[in-house]
């Protein structure tokens, strides 16, 4: 996707912020991956309030910390442990954890469509935002996390500390239900 | 619109998937299909399984197409300009750069993120260098052209415009002029920044995906961003420029005789700066389709189901480039069903009268429409 930058554009962003204090490669991070790491994050803890501070604050270390990002080889998935650590700490400030997928909250997937593909009807999309909002929260989340952040399913099982083939099989659920559920509306 | 296959056929297929479901072998693979973790033989295995399975087939063209669509993010710019304001504020002041200039925009870039909500910066901007004396040129007259760059990017030409490019655009510098009006999903090269030049306002380009409306014979140019990010000025302000973010309207009224299209172009030296009417909109998408007014034009075929004339008025507006009028809240609320492609703005409203009776004027690029009153 166009607006999805590659890997070595955020590391080009990582090393202009350790290597000059550049502080305008912090902003360019933020545009990125402001909503990314917030949607990421009210999983985790789900509270919005929260879940904006904990982003603000993810930014603010990154930028206390840039000196440790010249080491960093896998960006994207630096911030989202970044993320990770970030909202985890704050649940068990407030006594509560986070073990598994399973306590992940429900966060909402809508598609919407690139201005520029313009091959699918507005009917179909429906369809498909219908069928996402009706998956499992987990399915949901698992999908929300693959696509809106374009991470391989090796990837996300990191983040969420659970096998690849979990992953793979809550992929599996949401295609299959996604089809499912497209194609009896469709009938 | 009823659906997208006939009837018949709907129900055939929905008793084939009834009686042949298919295996959970088949979803398997779509899903590591869709992880690009296919090996060629569960490639083969799929496409096996996919020519037995028809109406999956389907499904998996759609889902191909589901990797396109963007998610729609939990927040709204204003929810990430408070966050980019939080976080300023908890930020030291950029540090001295050794360079006067940068350390100019730097400051600057650093009050406007703490003080103007970070939309207006203030630069101190080159003017970009004329276009040299070799150059591309595309033309439109009565039908759109799409025109791909050599860098890849791709421009949607509307009717009756001009795009001029120069020859070594993409190896050195990517100039690019308008008049007219044109969509623009520009590839992303931080090296070769990327300048559009309408008339007297000028575009710095990220990678991005935009819209600029600059017609010779309108008072406004108007210039809307869909995704990325630009940055905006005027040849009357160059220094001022405006750094607009998604889904942002940028509406600039010209003053008094519009400037000649010359890339580059600058107010005479001396003269007092042309007061410009600068007006920032919020694109709204269509509650309805999630379609947007400012590039429906883009489209090849306008499609309309069920949809109030008000609704496809705005549309039409666009596709036609003329304004549309209601008399009464009755023709406004009308439900109309179709699509229009190459037919002209009296053979579409021709047209659409067939299907529900209404009334219209056309008088200088407005058309009225009324209800109808008596049926002669």
């Amino acid at each position: 996707m166009p607006t999805t930058p590659s890997e070595e554009d955020i590391l080009s962003l990582f090393r202009r912020l350790s290597n000059t204090s550049d502080q305008a490669a912090l902003w360019q991070l933020h545009t990125h991956y402001f909503h990314r790491i917030y949607a990421y994050v009210l999983a985790i803890v789900g509270q919005k309030e929260a879940a904006e501070e904990i982003t603000n604050d993810i930014f603010v270390d990154i930028w206390q910390g840039r000196h440790l990002l010249a080491n960093v080889t896998r960006p994207e998935i630096y911030l989202f442990v970044c993320a990770k650590n970030k909202a985890v700490r704050h649940l068990k400030k407030k006594s509560m954890t986070f073990e598994s997928l399973d306590e992940l909250r429900d966060i909402e997937c809508v598609l919407e469509k690139d201005p520029y593909e313009l091959l699918i009807s507005s009917e179909m999309l429906k369809y498909i935002n219908d069928a996402i909002a009706a998956l499992p929260p987990k399915c949901r989340m698992i999908f929300r996390l693959v696509k809106e952040n374009n991470l391989k399913y090796r990837e996300v099982a990191e983040l969420l500390e659970i096998s690849e083939k979990t992953v793979e099989n809550q992929m599996t659920i949401a295609l299959k239900k996604l089809s499912a559920s497209i194609l009896f509306k469709l009938v | 619109m009823s659906g997208l296959w006939p009837t018949n056929l709907r129900s055939v297929l929905s008793t084939i998937y009834l009686l042949n479901m298919p295996p959970k072998r088949l979803w398997e693979l779509l899903s590591r299909k869709y992880n690009n973790e296919l090996t060629p033989e569960e490639q083969e295995e799929l496409e096996q399984l996919l020519r037995e399975h028809r109406d999956v087939f389907e499904l998996n063209e759609t889902f191909s197409r589901l990797k396109d669509m963007p998610v729609q993010p939990l927040t709204t710019p204003a929810d990430e300009e408070r966050s980019r304001q939080a976080i300023a504020a908890r930020l030291p002041p950029p540090p001295l750069a050794r360079s006067p200039k940068k350390l100019l925009r730097w400051a600057a870039a650093a009050c406007a993120v703490l003080i103007v909500a970070g939309i207006w910066f203030y630069h101190l901007k080159t003017t970009p260098s004329p276009l040299p004396g070799s150059q591309n040129e595309v033309a439109t007259s009565t039908s759109k052209s799409k025109v791909l760059l050599p860098d890849g990017s791709t421009v949607i030409l509307n009717r009756q415009s001009k795009l001029v490019y120069n020859k070594d655009f993409g190896v050195n510098k990517r100039e690019i002029s308008l008049t007219g009006e044109a969509y623009f999903d520009i590839a992303k090269n931080e090296a070769i920044p990327l300048t559009v030049v309408a008339g007297p306002i000028q575009i710095k380009v990220m990678g991005t995906a935009f819209n600029v409306r600059a017609y010779t014979g309108d008072s406004t140019i108007e210039t809307s961003l869909i995704r990325g990010s630009i940055e905006v000025s005027s040849s009357d302000d160059p220094e001022r420029s405006i750094r607009m973010r998604p889904n942002e309207k940028i509406i600039f009224g010209k003053n008094n005789t519009p400037s000649p299209i010359s890339p580059g172009a600058k107010s005479a030296q001396g003269s007092k700066p042309a007061q410009i009417f600068v007006q920032m909109n919020r694109i709204q998408p269509n509650p309805i389709d999630s379609t947007i007014n400012e590039i429906v034009w883009v489209q090849d075929k306008l499609v309309f189901s069920k949809e109030p004339f008000y609704s496809l008025a705005k549309k039409m507006e666009r596709w036609y480039q003329v304004r549309i009028r209601f008399k009464d809240k009755i023709s406004e609320q009308l439900s109309l069903t179709g699509s229009l492609e190459k037919e002209s703005l009296t053979e579409a409203l021709d047209a659409l009268r067939q299907l529900t009776p209404f009334n219209y004027q056309i008088d200088s690029g407005v058309v009225t429409i009324s209800k109808n009153n008596k049926p002669d």
